[in-house]
């Protein structure tokens, strides 16, 4: 069930156990860019799938940064699955990162490598033996139907196929939690549907699925609950009825 | 999801570390031979300026074996005073050799030096023999000389005291000269090395940002990151090494060939020689890893983070 506890209330209490990440009073600025995230509070149950809305330099990305651990709080705390994130604790955030897959509006493929070779970057540097590996490849290639690409390099794909690989790559580490930043903003319209529907469906495999985007549209077609970044402030708007 | 590979493995593992440095230094192009050359020279002008001391080093000390400190004994010492004067100085701890001749035996040998003789020369208007007893000592060691003639100079019935002090002193300071420059402009180079090398590594950090980048967010440590820089670094350091020994054993060599035609013979020409030594390979090898290490260090701590 869509919980409507996903804009919390200010809090220091215990999480419960299903919340994965959680936001507490965060505040954010940027001199350059001054909408900023202003004692925003979030909660993320396990199993759900957002969306967070919000026109450009609403904070969406630094939101998810927020989460990723590339950035931190000017004010408040950010806990993934149930820790603190310590950005000067190398090996801690290292192990909050495996469970975390992110995929990004420019897909971010380093484009000297194969798709096979993207994708497996992930595992590669996590010390993943060889055979694991290359099972592991070929099985989320196949979850996003790039088995047939896998020896080619990014130039040669579509953007929708980057933006494949890009979630292949996010999901080959067995994430807990996709952030998903707007992964259809560079996509035309049928694009980002498949590329929705393809989150939607890893979503039903069990992952927590956090997606951005401004394209109001595209929150229409499924069901989840939806977020909105609004002057600094995060908001819940209500839960469409549409079935993919 | 499955949970697997969460816990970050310790070290790099060969599959990812190759891979990365070939990726690096394809990266790095031209710089990485850049660097290589920088640490080259500094190690090469090190090596000549090390060997040269050395050398240095060898020639005070095969003069030094030939510097005899002569001791002039007072005239009229009673015969006790002289057999304790050369148990004295027999006993001094830096006493190599010492050989006492005889007033009369050295006026003996000063006249036939001269070719003279009472009857015919200007020696006659001497009445009496008027050199001393003397003393020709040899210390253990070349830094021993000066302090050894001092305490000479110290015991009882010693009039004067002779040794060759500025011809051995100023071969001592050339070296000590030699060896302070040779310190200060490797010092200088290390440190332009180091700057430089960590720039260019730098500069393959920036470019390999988007990589790096991935490897952060997708949960790889600082070391799983920046090893693949550090044996970059430390190979390139250690090739530059080994092209410094290279090209100062192949001079030196020429240098040595060059030297015996142009002053063949001679007791210290013998005994010193240019050629630097598979020793001083090592160490600049060694030398050259440590400056890339020192590089490597430098230039995570200034690189551009993800």
């Amino acid at each position: 069930m869509v919980t409507a506890t996903a804009v919390q209330r200010p809090s220091t209490a215990q999480s419960s156990p299903d919340v994965i990440a959680e936001l507490r009073q965060v505040t954010k600025c940027f001199a350059a860019h001054p909408p900023c995230l202003n004692g925003v509070s979030l909660q993320l149950r396990q199993g759900e799938f957002y969306f967070l809305t919000g026109v450009s330099g609403s904070g969406k990305s630094t939101l998810l940064k927020l989460l990723s651990g590339q950035i931190t709080p000017d004010h408040g705390s950010v806990h993934l699955f149930g820790q603190a994130l310590t950005p000067h604790d190398d090996r801690a955030m290292a192990r909050l990162r495996r469970r975390l897959g992110v995929i990004f509006q420019d897909f971010k493929l380093l484009g000297d490598r194969t798709v096979a070779d993207n994708v497996a970057f992930t595992l590669l540097v996590r010390g993943t033996p060889k055979p694991e590996l290359q099972q592991r490849v070929h099985t989320a290639l196949k979850l996003v139907g790039l088995t047939a690409k896998a020896s080619a390099y990014p130039d040669a794909l579509s953007g929708g196929e980057q933006q494949r690989v890009s979630i292949a790559r996010a999901i080959v580490g067995g994430p807990d939690l996709l952030l998903a930043d707007e992964p259809t903003g560079n996509l035309d319209p049928q694009t980002s549907q498949q590329i929705l529907y393809l989150l939607h469906r890893l979503h039903q495999h069990g992952l927590t699925v956090l997606f951005t985007t401004h394209d109001r549209a595209l929150t229409q077609l499924l069901p989840h609950p939806i977020l909105r970044l609004h002057h600094g402030q995060l908001q819940q708007v209500a839960t469409p009825m549409a079935n993919p | 999801m499955a949970n697997f590979s969460r816990l970050p493995h310790p070290w790099p593992t060969l599959d990812f570390l190759i891979p990365e440095i070939r990726r690096s230094l394809w990266r790095g192009g031209w710089l990485n031979g850049a660097a290589v050359i920088a640490v080259a020279v500094t190690l090469f002008i090190f090596g000549w300026g090390w060997q040269i001391s050395h050398t240095l080093g060898a020639a005070v000390a095969a003069l030094g074996n030939r510097l005899e400190i002569t001791a002039y004994v007072a005239p009229d010492l009673p015969e006790t005073a002289v057999a304790r004067l050369k148990q004295e100085l027999a006993a001094l701890p830096a006493v190599e050799r010492l050989t006492w001749i005889g007033r009369d035996r050295a006026w003996a040998e000063l006249q036939a030096d001269l070719g003279l003789t009472t009857q015919q020369g200007d020696l006659h208007l001497f009445e009496q023999n008027p050199l001393s007893d003397e003393v020709k000592i040899r210390a253990k060691t070349l830094d021993q000389v000066a302090s050894l003639a001092t305490q000479i100079a110290q015991q009882q019935g010693i009039e004067s005291v002779q040794y060759l002090e500025r011809a051995l002193s100023g071969l001592q300071r050339l070296q000590r000269v030699i060896r302070t420059a040779t310190i200060a402009l490797v010092l200088l180079l290390g440190v332009t090395v180091v700057a430089l090398v960590s720039t260019i590594l730098r500069l393959i950090i920036l470019v390999r940002q988007p990589d790096i980048e991935i490897m952060i967010l997708v949960g790889a440590t600082q070391r799983w990151i920046y090893t693949p820089f550090f044996v970059q670094a430390t190979g390139l350091g250690g090739i530059g090494g080994a092209v410094a020994w290279l090209a100062g054993a192949s001079s030196s060599q020429h240098l040595q060939h060059w030297l015996s035609r142009q002053f063949s013979g001679g007791a210290i020409a013998n005994s010193v020689t240019l050629e630097w030594s598979w020793l001083l390979g090592v160490s600049l090898v060694l030398a050259g890893i440590c400056l890339g290490g020192l590089s490597t260090l430098l230039a995570i701590k200034t690189a551009p983070r993800g």
